[in-house]
């Protein structure tokens, strides 16, 4: 690889069960700000997000890439236009590049084109190099360090004069197609150990060189089109090499484009929540720690659509292998699942988290089950399609990982509910996972509490009275009823 | 002894072979495709009565399931090589000639040795007729000379090799020792010295070409510039690593003969350059004959082995034995471990059997239940003794039985089982020829013989025909359910079933004949003797 701010142990796309993450912990709107309106960073910081890391070094890397790139916003900004505009100039030519069914492009054509990228690539490249050398800055992780090194030593004017005299002189292929081969006499007395010598030059004069040798004249159908293919057989190597270049031109700008705009991406989103005035910090990696430690949570979401600062949840689920948290309607239990979603996710992607503190483990893989009202399922009851997907994440899922349920099992009566809740999550928190489990079936949240295990955490949403504590989360027995009545009277008055 | 070829050692063995008289045996059999036969567009099923155009194999082989065999070992239907299996030898000489070849085959250098020497003289036999094809005079003289370059070296490199590392078998050294009696001729090494100054001269020329507006130049050599490797070097991509394949080198001309412009280009050269050119028409009239047919027969032959050794590889890395038998003076018969190498082809598990026949012992009769194997068990000796007679190693563990001089089989096709008047006649008729060829040294495999009859006549006509053949000092191996006695010198053998499950266990061992056995059990089992069946009824009442 030329360089490598994203330490990424394999392509993204690897971990198989990410399909409902977006929805469930609405990362659209993280990913809104992230990327205010650009379809490719937009992308980039999707795939990103939705591949965490497992490994410490990696998370600490990318924390110290991000520091040079806040300490260098500009610099970096410059260099991501710089790749897309190169990336859209190539795809602008890329028309031309395809296999039509009317007419075949002659090898000779492609190179012309081929050339004309590289061209216009070596300009921008140009630009990068200025804009590096420019800054002369000494940056604090190695990882842009070598790439500011790459940038520096690759183009550096004297390759780059080189590079574009180059192609200048294979352009000349604009204007004819003579050239000029040696070869021996080899099997078949075919011509063998064949080079291309020169492409045609211009003229310099009127005067005409008489050359020496045997002249053919192309005087029949069959003797140009045998006179072309020799000159696509000689050309088409020449066209390879161009292209290989411009290839690994073009792999250049894809990777700095995607790399740069998860970086920027996490620049604008800090920028935002900062405005809002939503505490920020850098999470303390641990992996001893057993469990999520913080001060004033918040959902990072849920502050960017409200617009102001949410409130802020404590978390101590250290040493804790089930999290039960049941309360009222309304009152900030899934918003608080979201939030510590989104945390665990940012702070696996080497991003910052939306909290005073935050200590956490590694997870190997975060995964979600909310089953929404909205499944449009047909011919399927509701409970299928919540067995089924959670079927599907028992399929991926690993020891050491964390599981958010979200209601999960309401979709029946609840002494079934019960039944099926008590078998999959025992099965799930021995098999080794960390499972939060936001739930309305008080019947199992009691007999839960009874059991007084020390490794149960039980939260509740609050309320006092008719008036809700809004929206803070205590440790404490589950409640026999959600004030769903309290909820009713409001919304329904008299009725 | 003078080199023969490297099928048999001597002439008089090849002819006594190919004279076997049992060979007139044939039956047809319809391949798999040759049950549909497209006309036209359609495509219709043929009846068994309108099979003319068969094959005609010999009936051991299709009964002893040889032919797949056959069909697996040389997937691409050479019947020239199809005719080589079907000449059994009759001699331990050959035998043991054929062996010691295969023996030394299955050396790894041996084999590449003698293989890159035979794929050398075909590739250059294929150029030599391929430049047959080509119009233009000097194009077609120059792969003359191509390909009688190369077979020169090829027989060079043979005798170089033969001469650092002598090989082991008879058969593959006189072949050598003829090459090279015909190598050290002085006018074979007259005509390799001009080959390959020829050769050296054409090729030493060198020119460019200049494609120019309406016209090329054909002109002198110039060696100025390598334009691909320069752009290269400027142009680095920026991979660290320099992974990427060098480009393709430049192929004009792809196809066999020039087009117009090749010709054109051709005929300024030889304008240019006179001299290399006459030399080349002088020396492609040599060229053009120059490969000898023996070595051309060698080369061809030599398949015979390794394309079978193929097979043997195969069997032998899934784990099933395959060993040379050794050759019985004693008419003994000794076989460990047999199985039926159509079945494990397939493949399908098999199970392995002994068969040991003293000198004494004239032949064996094979009983037991339903599909328990005894037909396969007949025909994996079936290809064994077939096999042994060809000189190829044979699928067991240990053999050591005598060269039958006479195979004769009949299976019956008691799997159609639709009677019909004129069966037990036809099947007289067709074992008449056997009854007549067979003699001391055959071998006689017969599966399940009349069986559109009633057991009693059954019997006493397969008595009557297994007596006589014994008579007459044949080798019999028969397969029946209706064993009465058993004949006088004969072992009895019996397929082997669980007894309380009656699972089939495939291994066939001696033991006294069982008809009913396994019946009896069976009813045991379910409660439906006699007595048992009296009282269930009545107790039902």
């Amino acid at each position: 690889m030329m360089f490598d701010l994203l330490f990424q142990p394999a392509p993204p796309g690897a971990s198989r069960c990410t399909g409902g993450l977006t929805d469930d912990l609405r990362l659209d709107v993280l990913l809104d700000a992230m990327a205010a309106g650009d379809a490719r960073t937009a992308q980039a910081c999707r795939q990103v997000l939705l591949a965490p890391l497992t490994d410490a070094q990696a998370i600490a890397a990318r924390r110290e890439v991000r520091g040079d790139i806040t300490a260098h916003p500009k610099l970096f900004s410059t260099l991501l236009t710089s790749a897309r505009e190169a990336m859209d100039a190539a795809d602008r030519y890329a028309e031309f590049q395809k296999p039509r069914y009317d007419h075949i492009i002659s090898p000779q054509k492609k190179l012309l084109t081929e050339i004309t990228i590289a061209k216009q690539s070596l300009k921008i490249l140009r630009r990068m190099h200025a804009a590096v050398t420019a800054e002369h800055a000494a940056f604090g992780s190695g990882a842009v360090t070598a790439l500011a090194d790459t940038i520096i030593r690759l183009f550096s004017a004297e390759n780059v004069k080189r590079m574009e005299a180059r192609l200048a002189m294979l352009d000349s292929l604009k204007l004819s197609d003579d050239l000029t081969l040696s070869a021996s006499v080899g099997d078949g007395l075919k011509p063998a150990h064949v080079v291309l010598n020169t492409l045609a030059r211009p003229m310099a004069g009127r005067r005409r060189l008489t050359e020496a040798g045997i002249p053919i004249a192309l005087s029949s159908v069959g003797l140009i089109r045998n006179a072309e293919e020799i000159v696509q057989s000689a050309v088409t190597p020449l066209l390879q090499t161009v292209a290989e270049f411009s290839k690994s031109l073009r792999d250049f700008f894809n990777t700095l484009s995607f790399q740069l705009g998860f970086y920027l991406g996490c620049i604008r989103l800090q920028n935002r929540l900062r405005a809002i005035g939503v505490p920020l910090c850098e999470p303390d990696i641990d992996d001893a720690c057993g469990g999520m430690e913080s001060d004033v949570l918040c959902s990072a979401g849920l502050a960017l659509q409200e617009g102001r600062i949410p409130m802020g949840n404590a978390v101590r689920f250290r040493e804790k292998r089930l999290v039960v948290i049941t309360g009222v309607n309304q009152g900030g239990k899934t918003t608080f699942l979201r939030g510590v979603g989104q945390a665990q996710l940012m702070a696996q992607c080497g991003m910052f988290v939306a909290a005073q503190t935050y200590r956490c483990p590694l997870y190997r893989g975060i995964y979600t089950h909310f089953p929404s009202g909205e499944d449009t399922a047909r011919g399927a009851g509701l409970l299928d399609v919540e067995l089924r997907k959670l079927s599907s994440i028992v399929d991926c899922i690993r020891p050491h990982s964390l599981l958010l349920l979200n209601e999960t099992f309401q979709t029946t009566m609840p002494a079934d509910a019960r039944y099926m809740a008590e078998i999959t999550v025992r099965a799930l928190t021995d098999s080794g996972v960390a499972v939060v489990f936001v739930t309305h079936l008080y019947a199992y949240a009691a007999a839960a509490y009874a059991r007084h295990q020390p490794d149960t955490l039980f939260l509740r949403a609050e309320r006092a009275g008719t008036v809700q504590k809004a929206y803070v989360l205590r440790e404490g027995k589950p409640y026999s009823s959600a004030a769903g009545d309290d909820l009713y009277r409001e919304v329904l008055g008299g009725y | 002894m003078p080199y023969h070829s490297i099928l048999f050692p001597s002439p008089a063995q090849e002819a006594q072979a190919k004279r076997c008289p049992w060979l007139a045996l044939c039956v047809r059999r319809p391949g798999k495709d040759a049950l549909f036969e497209t006309r036209g567009n359609k495509t219709f099923p043929v009846s068994k009565h309108h099979l003319t155009n068969l094959p005609r194999i010999p009936a051991l082989f299709a009964d002893t399931g040889l032919d797949t065999v056959l069909d697996i070992v040389l997937p691409d239907a050479d019947d020239a090589l199809h005719g080589v299996y079907y000449a059994l030898a009759t001699d331990a000489a050959t035998v043991r000639y054929r062996q010691e070849i295969l023996r030394a085959l299955e050396d790894a250098d041996t084999a590449d040795h003698i293989l890159s020497f035979c794929r050398a003289v075909e590739g250059a036999a294929r150029t030599i007729a391929d430049g047959q094809t080509v119009h233009h005079a000097s194009q077609s003289d120059k792969y003359a000379v191509d390909g009688a370059v190369a077979y020169c070296d090829a027989i060079r490199t043979l005798l170089a090799g033969a001469h650092r590392q002598p090989l082991p078998a008879e058969g593959l050294a006189s072949f050598v020792r003829a090459v090279r009696a015909y190598a050290d001729t002085p006018a074979y090494r007259q005509t390799e010295a001009l080959l390959h100054k020829t050769q050296a001269a054409v090729e030493a020329i060198s020119f460019s070409l200049k494609i120019r507006k309406g016209k090329v130049l054909v002109c002198p050599g110039d060696t100025s510039g390598d334009l691909i490797r320069e752009t290269r070097d400027d142009l680095i991509p920026l991979q660290d690593t320099p992974a990427q394949n060098p480009p393709q080198p430049i192929r004009l001309f792809g196809e066999l003969a020039f087009g117009p412009l090749g010709n054109l280009i051709a005929d300024a050269l030889e304008k240019q350059h006179p001299e290399p050119f006459a030399l080349l028409h002088t020396a492609a009239a040599q060229a053009q004959a120059i490969i000898e047919p023996f070595i051309r027969t060698f080369a061809r032959e030599i398949r015979f082995y390794t394309s079978y050794l193929d097979v043997v590889r195969t069997l032998r890395e899934s784990g099933l034995p395959v060993t040379y038998p050794a050759i019985a003076d004693d008419d003994t018969v000794c076989i460990d471990g047999a199985y039926d190498m159509g079945l494990a082809l397939q493949p399908v598990s098999v199970v392995p059997s002994d068969c040991r026949l003293s000198t004494a012992e004239r032949g064996i009769i094979i009983t037991g239940a339903n599909h328990s194997g005894k037909t396969t068990y007949l025909r994996a000796i079936g290809q064994i003794a077939a096999l042994t007679a060809l000189g190829l190693p044979v699928p067991c563990a240990a053999a050591k039985l005598p060269v039958f001089t006479g195979f004769f089989s009949h299976f019956s096709d008691a799997e159609e089982g639709d009677a019909r008047q004129g069966r037990l006649k036809e099947e007289l008729v067709k074992l008449k020829p056997i009854l007549q060829s067979a003699g001391a040294g055959s071998l006689v495999l017969l599966n399940e013989m009349f069986s559109s009859t009633t057991v009693q006549d059954a019997q006493t006509m397969a008595d009557r025909m297994i007596g006589g053949l014994a008579a007459k000092g044949a080798r019999v191996l028969c397969v029946t359910h209706t064993a009465g006695d058993i004949p006088p010198r004969f072992v009895s053998m019996v397929a082997q079933v669980a007894p309380g499950s009656h699972e089939r266990l495939y291994t066939v061992v001696r033991a006294p004949a069982e008809t009913h056995a396994h019946v009896d059990a069976l009813i045991a089992k379910y409660r439906l003797t006699y007595t048992q069946v009296k009282e269930r009824i009545a107790h039902d009442v």
